[in-house]
């Protein structure tokens, strides 16, 4: 019961008042950064960072960890309310958690995302206290070849995120590819598609993207069907935000899935929490018997991809405090802060370190406590938002993505890129091509370009090394499935049917 | 303290007339770091602003512009007035951009005045444990024996990482298969689990590694050993002659920067340079250079043709 | 084939995409293109431009999705909003947040059908004082408040 004695001596540190302090204002903030669409953690985390570097190493990090996942709870809000993601990994949020909002049940998904992602958070940080060390070993296992291999199989798996043409969402993950191919090539140093342009050479920023696709367009589309007349909501008292008894039946086993998902992408390097989230959901539609409802509201839709990224803010420290590898830019940024204060993340540092890694541990749950009891009730007042005369409301919005794609990277070049993005989602809103599959697309493109060739060149053009593990054999094969699912209808139909009759036989088992 | 600098910034904005060399800062000083906030530039950088401000008597701001391995950050700064407000704080790659970027409108002489090399990050060669060789002189054995079958892992093609490591290849005469990734923690990645037989680094990344015993650090590239870890041997004493490797930290201001200012900047960062805070930081990486402006101006020509060289020979574009 | 029936929409987005696929074949057959072992820089732009061209045929001749409302293309609605984002991006570094803010606030209000005056003065007081507070005295962010 070694854990036992770490995590109580982990408590001692985190509920020191200064680390509880310091604590509640990383997760105010974080709820705060991740309601105004556009700004994010990363460009929060960084313009603090100078702040911290007088502080006590322990307490700097609570703080700045609190602000990353406080942003993952607060993100969802505005993609439910006004159909504009907070963060990117809240982008697949919108496609159920806005129907909803715009039936009536806007309390109802702020309250569920709040819950699944406390449920989320939590289960990682289990994970984080039992298996650290062992998981740490599991990252070590993905080379190139596995790379490849889950991020294909992530792809494909894409294509059916939206509702409509599964031929029109993979050719816009197909586009999502080609942005990310703009800038400079890893491999060879070869500037691609960048025009000339020294602020193509890094590549598109994905935040000006994703302001562009989801947050310009949808106030631009808004406004041109606006004829003047205020949202409606019903007024909202606490019953009406309390989900129903079917809600939770309906939503735990999306939950469970999507933390599990999330997990897994938190582990490893350079997936993160929008892959997370848009992985969760893919997977929920796919195991849904009425794949048709997404997209309409439908609570699955929202639980598992909030689960998903919840879990994977969490377990992505597990990588960064035992290995020195950062998962994702927030992750580096706070490696930084880590190397700041001289203390460089390793397998050392859980020995080396205790009180810093059990108190950090600790002060998540601390952190996912406060966030819950934050969030829940003031839910009632985020409704209210939706009660701001509209015309005051996009302004601010505008406002708020402009500032957000700026602090990036401290370049207005960026705001133009949000604004050519801003045209093109307008007219994919219009005529229905989905935006969600082209974010994927962007952000796994560059992740099978460069993984594909890294792997050829380590096998020296061996073919075989994508299916010589089992990694990567399994996820072939996850690929060629649903790839005949997706695209051979009368197979897709007949499969359908036959899982039909086999969960009609389970039904008993609950899991319906 | 608060107080001093708070006066100090109301007298700056009454008196905001003439730039005149001699009253010069009358206000607050920009440094521009091109790369993101959180990196070992970056980090550096804010760690020497502190004492850098205290010495020239007006507060040092940080700005990170990062952007295409920091070519966005030089541009803007070349672009910026000349009266010393501000600096760019640079790495070696200021030598690699006329060779890897052939098309940038970049050039150092005709851009910058010098200020200082500030300190320096001597490269360690690290390797994989999987390897059954324990010294530098093993490892040159052993990859001659084995030409063209080890993998060497950069964090990018053109990176000036990578060509410090072709350097040392062509150096000892060796034979290993190039592999890019997208950042030096994705190399220590591959290094560790074996995919990637060698690499280097500075030591800040490499230090969990090699105290975790998961990398084995064979060298460092300096002539002496370094304070951060007197175990790990350097070239000339395992018989590889002639070369140092080592990544560098520099300031520079806009051309046509007054001589007064630069050597203004200059007094106040060797001031700076022996803050204890400063000195923890660098050492835990390398060493306190702090040479005169003519010495960067010089080693930056000498490096944009040690560069060319070496990415020709090792096929860089 | 019938294209009168067809929804205008997904013939006229096929056909873009189709377009943009060759302009991406095209622009990357001046990269190095490699070998299929040993891929150079325009080898995957090159297949994924295939694919594009492939799947952007595809949705010209079979798709048919109606939009799913009605949106009116209002020229006005698309110069404010446009006009206000280039305006804040344009205004930014030379004039510093809070012109750059008001701008975007009196360009953007006129996007509405009837901008109402009051709460417009209000957003423009508001959003330029959030912007100084929050961002750039609370968070450092590196630019003016007003600069000229």
């Amino acid at each position: 019961m070694e854990i036992l004695t770490n995590l109580e001596a982990g408590f001692a540190v985190a509920l020191q008042w200064d680390n509880i302090l310091f604590c509640f204002i990383g997760v105010t903030l974080g709820t705060i950064i991740g309601l105004l669409p556009g700004i994010g953690a990363l460009s929060t985390i960084s313009m603090l960072l100078p702040i911290t570097f007088y502080m006590d190493p322990t307490t700097a990090i609570i703080m700045l960890a609190g602000v990353f996942y406080g942003a993952q709870y607060g993100g969802s809000t505005a993609s439910i309310l006004l159909n504009i993601p907070g963060t990117s990994a809240n982008a697949v949020t919108c496609l159920d958690g806005h129907p909803m909002a715009k039936n009536g049940r806007a309390g109802v998904a702020l309250a569920l995302t709040t819950i699944t992602s406390f449920v989320g958070g939590s289960f990682s940080i289990l994970v984080m206290i039992f298996l650290t060390p062992y998981i740490a070993r599991f990252a070590l296992e993905f080379g190139a070849a596995e790379y490849f291999s889950i991020a294909v199989f992530g792809l494909i798996a894409a294509s059916t995120l939206s509702r409509g043409s599964a031929l029109k969402g993979l050719a816009m993950v197909v586009v999502g590819v080609l942005l990310g191919i703009v800038g400079m090539d890893v491999n060879s140093g070869v500037q691609r598609f960048n025009f000339g342009i020294l602020e193509l050479s890094d590549g598109l920023s994905i935040v000006a993207l994703a302001m562009g696709l989801f947050g310009v367009a949808e106030i631009l589309s808004n406004l041109l069907r606006y004829s003047g007349e205020p949202y409606k909501i019903d007024k909202v008292t606490y019953a009406s935000l309390m989900p129903t008894r079917q809600d939770i039946r309906d939503s735990t086993p999306s939950t469970v899935r999507g933390m599990l998902i999330g997990c897994l992408c938190g582990i490893l390097p350079g997936a993160g929490p929008t892959i997370a989230s848009f992985m969760a959901y893919a997977a929920e539609k796919r195991a849904s018997r009425h794949p048709e409802r997404f997209g309409t509201g439908v609570v699955q839709g929202i639980a598992a991809p909030e689960a998903a990224n919840n879990a994977s803010v969490q377990s992505a420290f597990i990588p960064t405090l035992s290995l020195g590898i950062p998962g994702d830019s927030v992750m580096a940024v706070l490696l930084g802060a880590l190397i700041i204060h001289g203390i460089v993340p390793g397998p050392t540092l859980v020995l080396e370190q205790p009180q810093l890694f059990w108190g950090l541990v600790a002060s998540f749950w601390v952190g996912n406590i406060i966030l819950l009891a934050l969030n829940l009730p003031l839910i009632g007042l985020f409704v209210q938002i939706l009660r701001i005369p509209y015309d005051a409301l996009y302004i601010a919005m505008l406002f708020f993505i402009c500032i957000g794609v700026f602090t990036i990277r401290n370049n207005v070049f960026d705001i133009f890129v949000m604004l050519g993005f801003g045209l093109v989602g307008t007219f994919m809103l219009i005529a229905r091509f989905p935006a969600a599959p082209l974010l994927l697309g962007f952000i796994l493109g560059p992740m099978i370009e460069e993984n594909m060739r890294r792997a050829l060149l380590l096998s020296r053009g061996d073919w075989l090394t994508f299916v010589d593990s089992p990694i990567t054999a399994t996820c072939a094969v996850l690929s060629v499935v649903s790839l005949v699912w997706s695209f051979w209808s009368p197979l897709a139909g007949f499969i359908g049917r036959a899982r039909d009759r086999r969960s009609n036989s389970l039904g008993s088992t609950g899991f319906d | 303290m608060i107080r001093r600098s708070f006066i100090a910034l109301a007298t700056a904005a009454f008196f905001a007339g003439p730039v005149m060399a001699q009253d010069y800062p009358v206000r607050p000083v920009t440094v521009v770091v091109p790369y993101t906030a959180g990196g070992a530039t970056d980090t550096l950088a804010r760690v020497i602003a502190t004492p850098f401000g205290e010495a020239l008597g007006q507060p040092v701001v940080i700005e990170n512009r990062a952007g295409a391995g920091g070519a966005v950050g030089a541009e803007f700064v070349a672009r910026s007035d000349p009266d010393g407000y501000t600096l760019l704080f640079h790495t070696a790659t200021v030598a690699v951009y006329p060779t890897t970027q052939p098309n940038l409108d970049f050039d150092y002489a005709r851009d910058f005045e010098p200020i200082m090399l500030a300190t320096r990050a001597p490269y360690v060669i690290a390797i994989s444990n999987k390897l059954p060789v324990d010294d530098l002189e093993g490892f040159i054995d052993y990859a001659k024996e084995h030409p063209g079958e080890l993998n060497h892992g950069s964090p990018g093609a053109g990176t000036s990482t990578q060509l410090a490591a072709e350097l040392f290849k062509q150096q000892v005469g060796i034979d290993l298969l190039h592999v890019p990734y997208g950042g030096s923690s994705a190399v220590l990645t591959a290094t560790r689990a074996g995919e990637i037989d060698f690499m280097v680094d500075t030591y800040l990344g490499l230090k969990g590694a090699v105290d975790g015993k998961d990398v084995k650090a064979l060298a460092v590239g300096t002539a002496k050993r370094q304070a951060f870890n007197p175990d790990i041997p350097t070239f000339e004493e395992q018989g590889v002659q002639g070369i140092e490797l080592a990544a560098w930290f520099a300031f520079a201001a806009p051309k046509g920067t007054p001589k007064e200012i630069v050597a203004k900047l200059n007094t106040a960062l060797h001031e700076a340079l022996k803050n204890p805070k400063v000195l923890e930081t660098v050492e835990a990486q390398g060493e306190v250079i702090g040479s005169t402006p003519e010495e960067l101006g010089e080693q930056v020509n000498m490096e944009i043709d040690l560069w060319a060289k070496v990415a020709k020979e090792a096929g860089v574009n | 084939m019938n294209f009168r029936s067809r929804c205008p929409h997904d013939l006229a987005g096929g056909a873009i995409l189709a377009g943009l696929g060759v302009f991406v074949v095209l622009q990357s057959l001046s990269y190095p293109l490699g070998q299929v072992t040993r891929m150079g820089p325009g080898y995957f732009p090159l297949l994924a431009g295939l694919l594009l061209v492939l799947l952007g045929g595809l949705v010209f001749l079979f798709t048919n999705e109606e939009p799913e409302e009605e949106t009116p293309l209002k020229p006005r609605v698309f110069a404010t909003v446009f006009g206000s984002i280039l305006a804040w991006g344009v205004l930014l570094e030379p004039f510093g947040l809070v012109p750059a803010t008001v701008a975007l606030v009196v360009i953007a209000a006129f996007a509405h059908p009837q901008p109402h005056l009051r709460r417009v003065v209000i957003t423009a007081v508001i959003l330029p004082l959030m912007g100084w507070g929050l961002f750039i005295k609370g968070l450092g962010l590196p630019v003016d408040a007003i600069s000229w």
